[in-house]
């Protein structure tokens, strides 16, 4: 039987399949490549090319910092999803974790977007960023110098119109996945939400003790 | 919602996810709330405080010492250094001296021969974390003539936010 043939006899369901995984992998190398432009910005933006330059340590260069930041930040993602399957399966309900981990990914953008926004706001400071504060972090509209913030004002910096989509978002992609109503997933999100900020802001209270934060 | 076959084990399940979860957070919450009520000393620039290991003493007539905190080991710690000589500049009557930290052994006074600070101690006693509470390295704490804590300044301080 010519190759051809035998390809076309394929069962249909693999060939969706196939087409659906190709199209995942295609997902998120796009999501990769954009969180790793934007990663790569901030840390070019924050001097971390200079910082490693006069450090005595080997030479690391941007860019392999860069793999590691988005590595990590595609395992905290995985991690979200495994946490959201295991609650979700010990309420007896279906939830698929790649199809929902392809789902954050996608929404993952919006904090890479935000990001991107910061960045500009931080750069151009006095109406741009009291105009994006509310859409990409109240941080903005903060003002004074280095050092001078709380560690509950950093953890709960990026709130803003955005870190609000993106909940609600995660929420729907919860509830299409569960096939039920979407109070309890948002409920679910929210509180997830709020614990993160509340143990980053414990944990940088710990880590800086009497120093102020950089 | 849609259900895959289920038994009550299910809710043992969430139970011991939010168990798990309620649990480390109050375990952080205790280590946050007994390190927050911890009343820290305030710092104060004495030389029989530290090992000097070169450079000038403390109380002379400067008006203001930077000390900068640092790790041997720490990798930024080099460049933090470079920004508070740097921020020197501008401020006639400062000095800067490093004060080097968690670290059991002092690396060789000559090794910073060339860094151009005017004093080096070493802090054997562990006494910028354990007494004045301070635990980020390449911080600059700012000191009056006569020793007097005044203010700390982030790693990195000089760099626009």
């Amino acid at each position: 039987m010519p190759h051809a043939q035998t390809w076309n006899a394929a069962p249909p369901t693999f060939r969706r399949r196939w087409n659906r995984n190709a199209q995942a992998a295609l997902g998120f190398a796009a999501v990769a490549l954009v969180w790793g432009v934007i990663t790569r910005q901030v840390f070019m933006g924050a001097g971390v090319d200079e910082t490693l330059a006069g450090a005595e340590v080997p030479d690391i260069p941007v860019t392999l910092l860069t793999v590691a930041s988005v590595a990590g930040r595609f395992t905290g993602l995985a991690l979200e999803a495994a946490f959201y399957l295991a609650w979700w399966r010990s309420w007896g309900a279906a939830f698929r974790f790649g199809r929902f981990f392809a789902w954050i990914a996608g929404l993952s953008l919006i904090d890479a977007w935000a990001l991107g926004l910061r960045s500009i706001a931080r750069e151009h400071g006095g109406a741009v960023a009291t105009w994006l504060a509310p859409v990409v972090g109240i941080d903005l509209w903060r003002d004074g110098p280095a050092g001078s913030a709380s560690s509950l004002e950093l953890a709960f910096a990026t709130l803003g119109l955005t870190t609000l989509a993106r909940i609600g978002l995660t929420a729907h992609a919860q509830a299409r996945e569960t096939g039920g109503r979407l109070w309890k997933p948002l409920l679910l999100t929210s509180v997830l939400w709020l614990v993160c900020r509340v143990v980053t802001w414990w944990t940088l209270d710990l880590a800086r003790g009497a120093s102020p934060m950089p | 919602m849609r259900h895959v076959t289920g038994a009550w084990f299910r809710w043992v399940g969430s139970a011991a996810l939010v168990v798990a979860c309620a649990g480390a957070l109050i375990v952080l919450g205790v280590l946050w709330r007994r390190d927050r009520a911890r009343v820290w000393e305030e710092p104060r620039f004495r030389a029989q405080q530290f090992v000097r290991l070169a450079g000038s003493e403390s109380n002379d007539k400067s008006r203001e010492w930077w000390l900068v905190a640092v790790n041997p080991r720490c990798p930024h710690c080099s460049q933090h250094l470079a920004h508070t000589l740097v921020a020197r500049r501008a401020q006639p009557g400062v000095r800067v001296g490093i004060l080097l930290v968690d670290t059991p052994k002092p690396p060789a006074a000559e090794s910073f021969a060339n860094v151009g600070v005017d004093g080096l101690w070493w802090d054997e006693r562990e006494t910028w974390r354990r007494r004045w509470g301070h635990r980020i390295y390449g911080e600059t704490m700012v000191f009056d003539g006569g020793g007097r804590y005044l203010r700390t300044l982030p790693p990195g301080f000089d760099r626009p936010r």
